[in-house]
């Protein structure tokens, strides 16, 4: 039986949700998170840690990345080098956000490739938003 | 006789036997004859005090030199535990830097976690508050953003205390940098109905600063100044350029410092007591993270001020 698939309007398609994933393992950030992206619409995904954040990367070519330094296991430095490292993901933009101010880190995030380094706590929901808008937009 | 006196007498006489020389002469040589034999005597006491000397300094040299040895032997152990303990205290102090850094990571992510739950509260469209309820959750921010602040100044504090930052030079128009943070404040100075005046001379040439670390400064001194001014006062920010230094002044006309507490006012966790009654909330860290970035720029920082009159703070820079 052929489903009944409403018909959709050629000269208007639904435009796909821009797909955006966010690496970070603190429950409480993450579902203050998933409520304020839920508003722009977007599909968000989201990891705990490095490995699955690779796969999920591979496997939804999200259309950017949302990545906190400090994560369990692999860190978020050493995943930027891994997204940036293979073909089918260095060309997705990456914003580094974490709560640790340190320069080294920030000046290496640069280096390896990232868009961005916002420290969450002096950062808002805005700013964010604003950043993860300019990135997915280019 | 002498063998001294025997020569000469054959030499100048032909014989030393005594029975062939005048008797007048006789006594004469045996008086020369004593003085010789007493001058042999006297010079064996010499020789013999000067060996027994000679030895006493042997001896005493030789003591002084294990003296000396057991001497630098405990300068080297005392300076070999002096390095030692150089090294532990760089390691614990790095240790205190790293815990400092894990701690303020820890503190931060629940404060963040905070900061964005209130703000989505407040901007709620579908769900709005009411006024007390909003006034509510407005301070729970405000209290909110006051412990994010103090943990941001206990890092700079401590990174700016152990050097372990770097700056970031960037050749800065100091004028709009302050232009900006004035702009800051301003939701500030409307609270409490303070105005903010600013002049500089034209122009002035940008320096080669950390902007970030300036800005740093100057909020901190700007938050200060409208902090410790009676409501509807006036602060006064002045650029200025003379003999190739550049001077920021900030000047408030508010509760100044007490004479006796002045030289403690860039101590860390110093505040003096009309401060704290005046505003409680503080923790004395501001100035001296202040003064220390000054310094690490080659500028100074000193102030005046009149209890119950005015305060000003001047930064200076070197061009």
């Amino acid at each position: 039986m052929i489903p009944n698939i409403p018909a959709r309007e050629e000269n208007h398609p639904v435009p796909a949700k821009k797909k955006i994933l966010w690496v970070e393992d603190d429950s409480f950030l993450n579902n203050i998170i998933a409520q304020k992206l839920s508003e722009q619409h977007w599909e968000l995904l989201y990891a705990r840690e490095g490995v699955s954040a690779l796969q999920m990367a591979h496997k939804e070519q999200p259309d950017a990345i949302v990545l906190d330094i400090l994560l369990p296991g692999m860190d978020g430095l050493e995943l930027l080098t891994q997204l940036k490292a293979d073909e089918k993901t260095k060309h997705i933009p990456v914003l580094m956000f974490s709560n640790l101010d340190d320069q080294e880190k920030i000046a290496q995030s640069k280096t390896l490739g990232a868009e961005g380094f916002f420290i969450k706590a002096v950062t808002t929901l805005e700013t964010i938003i604003a950043e993860i808008q300019k990135v997915i937009s280019r | 006789m002498h063998q001294v006196l025997e020569r000469q007498l054959k030499r100048f006489l032909g014989t030393s036997e005594l029975e062939k020389i005048p008797t007048e002469l006789r006594a004469f040589l045996q008086a020369v004859n004593d003085t010789y034999s007493h001058s042999d005597e006297d010079r064996a006491l010499v020789l013999r005090s000067l060996e027994l000397s000679s030895g006493e300094f042997a001896e005493l040299n030789k003591r002084l030199h294990s003296e000396n040895e057991i001497i630098e032997k405990k300068v080297r152990d005392r300076t070999e535990a002096l390095t030692k303990a150089n090294e532990e205290l760089q390691t614990l102090d790095k240790r205190k830097s790293e815990f400092l850094s894990v701690v303020a990571h820890q503190l931060r992510t629940p404060l963040t976690g905070i900061k964005w739950a209130l703000s989505m509260l407040v901007q709620s469209q579908s769900e709005p508050l009411s006024a007390k309820q909003k006034k509510l959750i407005i301070s729970c921010e405000d209290g909110n953003e006051r412990m994010i602040t103090i943990v941001n100044e206990m890092l700079h504090a401590d990174r700016i205390g152990t050097g372990t930052f770097e700056l970031a030079l960037v050749a800065t128009d100091i004028v709009a940098l302050i232009s900006d943070v004035i702009e800051e404040m301003s939701l500030l100075t409307t609270e409490r109905a303070i105005t903010i005046t600013f002049t500089h001379d034209t122009p002035i040439p940008t320096l080669m600063v950390d902007p970030e670390m300036i800005r740093f400064a100057f909020q901190n001194l700007l938050d200060n100044a409208i902090k410790y001014s009676q409501p509807h006062g006036t602060v006064e920010v002045r650029t200025e350029v003379r003999n190739a230094r550049v001077t920021c002044s900030i000047t408030d006309h508010g509760i100044g410092i007490p004479l006796d507490q002045q030289p403690y006012i860039f101590s860390r966790f110093f505040r003096a007591q009309n401060a704290i009654s005046a505003e409680p909330n503080g923790n004395g860290l501001g100035l001296s993270i202040v003064k220390s970035i000054l310094e690490k720029h080659g500028g100074t920082i000193r102030f005046t001020s009149e209890e119950k009159k005015e305060t000003t703070f001047y930064c200076v820079f070197t061009v």
